[in-house]
């Protein structure tokens, strides 16, 4: 079967899934079946048709299943917030135009991920400058500085930030692996390269601690962080990095904890929330009650207990930080672990985009993002489900927030690219070939 | 009556969840195991549009190997004076490049990483210019320019070196079989 053909089929299941989880939302709180639902689901379905379609006709060799996964994921999130809140869940359909309207033009403008190359200081740059913006500009939502807002809407520029310096860093990685990959001299005993090549290694890890101190927010600090490293280690192969990396962030988290009031305050609770079960702690104690209220199956959608008779939330911040939460109660244990397994999918499949990718750029890009998408992803499930220190990243795809499913919709545009230049590299596709290197 | 509706759609979504997780797996899998694209042809950027096809047979050139016209030097080094008739570089080995790409050879060649080079090798070991093959009468002899990562020959490093029938040419990370 084509590649197309494949997508095709895997968004018909997608689809199916998101008109099951609506018609349930909506049976559960009318109590009928309607035939406003199935025109929601039809939206949705005739969005990622579209999507499909450009991909067709501009990267036809393409991976197959991360567009679907896509899909899936963006029901069942878009299904939560409307079960939750339906005023956002009109909001959030909004956003998804946006982004799948971003995902177009990316894929129209830059056709081929090695074109970004060419511009790599100027877009290391505007990432830098939207952090730095952040920083300086950025208003405090519960304690965290990561939102600017502008024309009335709030922008929570870190999102875009993320790919922009994994863009940059593949170029300037890739350029530089060799160099840091070649150890010059013995440092307690452990080979390592050149010190002016460690001067990267220590802007990052002087830009994570200013996040993490100013933007007071630890979740994207340590994203950033990890995607570094991860890098690194993808370039050069030398485990020395990542040692170093863990060794440099846990200093940095250590003073952040002794400084930053906001970041102690989450460490306090992630250790014993039932201590502070009546300020602070709350919303991570509703977040594990109601998780464990659905069960193993859940529910079903639209019948679990998540709001008040009042029409609040039973977990403050339920649609954006705490969405995971919601979807365990409904679906339960069962359909979290599926949740989860598609976030996994998609990582998987974008580590095997970057292990095909016929050059170190294309590699370290999807690598690089599928890191942080990964890493994200965990961040914030293992968050609300008390693994780790709860922080405010986003759920990618799921959460409530124009920011955060523009930019991973930008984020599937650059895989997909990356895994159709592999394609047409490995095929003896001709035409293809050439319209590639027409590119050039 | 609506609680069965539920019911039956909260099964439906699970089945239809793992069943997607499960189909995706699996072709996964089958792709991995046979290894799509495990065989890899040609790159885009390869200037192999213009690649004539070899003018000697095979049992030809078998029969030119027999009677070549070598001479020993005083230092003992052995010299082969054989005229070539189609000097070409066949890639072995390489990151970028496929094995099997041809570069036909036409008097004085340039090797390196700059764009001005006669065959361009983007690798980051290897020098923008790195070495270059020169013709002395009927022979191609590589000089090594000054590259950071040096010049092989069938896995020696040299700064000069005459290029044998299938010798072994090592530049960066690509291997090169001269013939001729």
């Amino acid at each position: 079967m084509k590649p197309r053909t494949v997508e095709l089929l895997f968004l018909v299941l997608a689809g199916a899934a998101a008109t099951m989880a609506y018609v349930s939302v909506y049976a559960g709180r009318y109590g009928e079946v309607s035939r406003a639902s199935i025109v929601y689901a039809l939206f949705f379905v005739g969005v990622f048709v579209v999507l499909h379609f450009v991909v067709r006709w501009l990267l036809p060799l393409a991976d197959p299943y991360l567009l679907p996964v896509t899909a899936l994921l963006c029901a069942l999130g878009l299904t939560a917030i409307y079960r939750l809140e339906p005023r956002l869940a009109q909001l959030q359909g909004r956003w998804l135009l946006v982004g799948a309207a971003l995902f177009i033009l990316t894929v129209v403008v830059v056709r081929d991920p090695l074109r970004l190359d060419r511009y790599r200081y100027v877009i290391g740059a505007v990432g830098l400058g939207l952090l730095v913006l952040t920083i300086v500009a950025g208003t405090e939502v519960r304690g965290a500085r990561l939102w600017i807002r502008l024309f009335g809407m709030s922008i929570q520029p870190s999102e875009f930030a993320k790919l922009a310096i994994v863009v940059f860093l593949a170029g300037y990685l890739d350029d530089k692996k060799v160099m840091l990959s070649v150890p010059t001299r013995r440092l307690l005993g452990v080979p390592v390269p050149a010190t002016k090549y460690f001067g990267p290694l220590l802007i990052m890890w002087v830009l994570s601690l200013v996040m993490l101190v100013f933007m007071k927010d630890f979740g994207m600090s340590l994203l950033f962080m990890a995607v570094f490293v991860a890098l690194l280690y993808m370039a050069t192969t030398r485990i020395v990095y990542v040692v170093l990396g863990a060794g440099l962030f846990a200093a940095a988290a250590a003073f952040a904890l002794s400084v930053v009031p906001h970041v102690r305050d989450r460490f306090d609770i992630w250790i014993d929330p039932w201590r502070y079960a009546e300020t602070t702690g709350y919303q991570l104690l509703q977040s594990l009650f109601t998780m464990a209220d659905g069960g193993v199956v859940g529910a079903g959608f639209g019948r679990g207990y998540l709001l008040y008779a009042a029409g609040d939330p039973v977990v403050p911040d339920m649609a954006t930080d705490f969405i995971f939460t919601a979807l365990a109660n409904e679906m339960g244990l069962l359909g979290a672990v599926a949740v989860i397994l598609c976030y996994l999918l998609f990582v998987w499949r974008g580590f095997r985009i970057a292990v095909w990718a016929p050059d170190g750029f294309s590699k370290l890009l999807a690598g690089g993002l599928a890191t942080a998408f990964g890493l994200q992803t965990f961040i914030i499930i293992g968050g609300v489900t008390r693994l780790i220190p709860l922080t405010g990243v986003t759920l990618p795809f799921m959460s409530y927030g124009g920011s955060s499913i523009v930019a991973n919709f930008i984020l599937v545009a650059l895989l997909l690219m990356v895994s159709h230049r592999t394609a047409v590299v490995h095929s003896g596709d001709e035409v293809q070939r050439r319209r590639l290197a027409e590119l050039r | 009556m609506i609680d069965t509706v539920l019911l039956a759609l909260k099964v439906g979504i699970l089945v239809l969840l793992y069943l997607f997780v499960w189909w995706v797996v699996r072709r996964t899998v089958r792709d991995t195991v046979t290894g799509q694209a495990a065989t890899s042809p040609p790159d885009v950027a390869l200037p192999t549009a213009d690649v004539p096809p070899p003018p000697v047979s095979p049992e030809e050139r078998d029969a030119r190997r027999e009677q070549r016209d070598v001479e020993r030097t005083m230092d003992g080094q052995l010299l082969d004076f054989t005229p070539h008739i189609d000097p070409r570089l066949v890639v072995e080995k390489s990151p970028i490049v496929p094995p099997g790409v041809i570069f036909p050879l036409e008097g004085w060649v340039t090797i390196g990483r700059a764009p001005s080079s006669s065959i361009v090798l983007d690798e980051p070991t290897v020098s923008s210019t790195h070495a270059r093959l020169v013709t002395r009468g009927q022979i191609y002899v590589v000089e090594d320019l000054g590259s950071t990562n040096g010049t092989y020959v069938n896995e020696r490093a040299v700064t000069e070196a005459q290029l044998k029938l299938d010798s072994r040419l090592r530049i960066g990370e690509t291997v090169f079989r001269y013939e001729e």
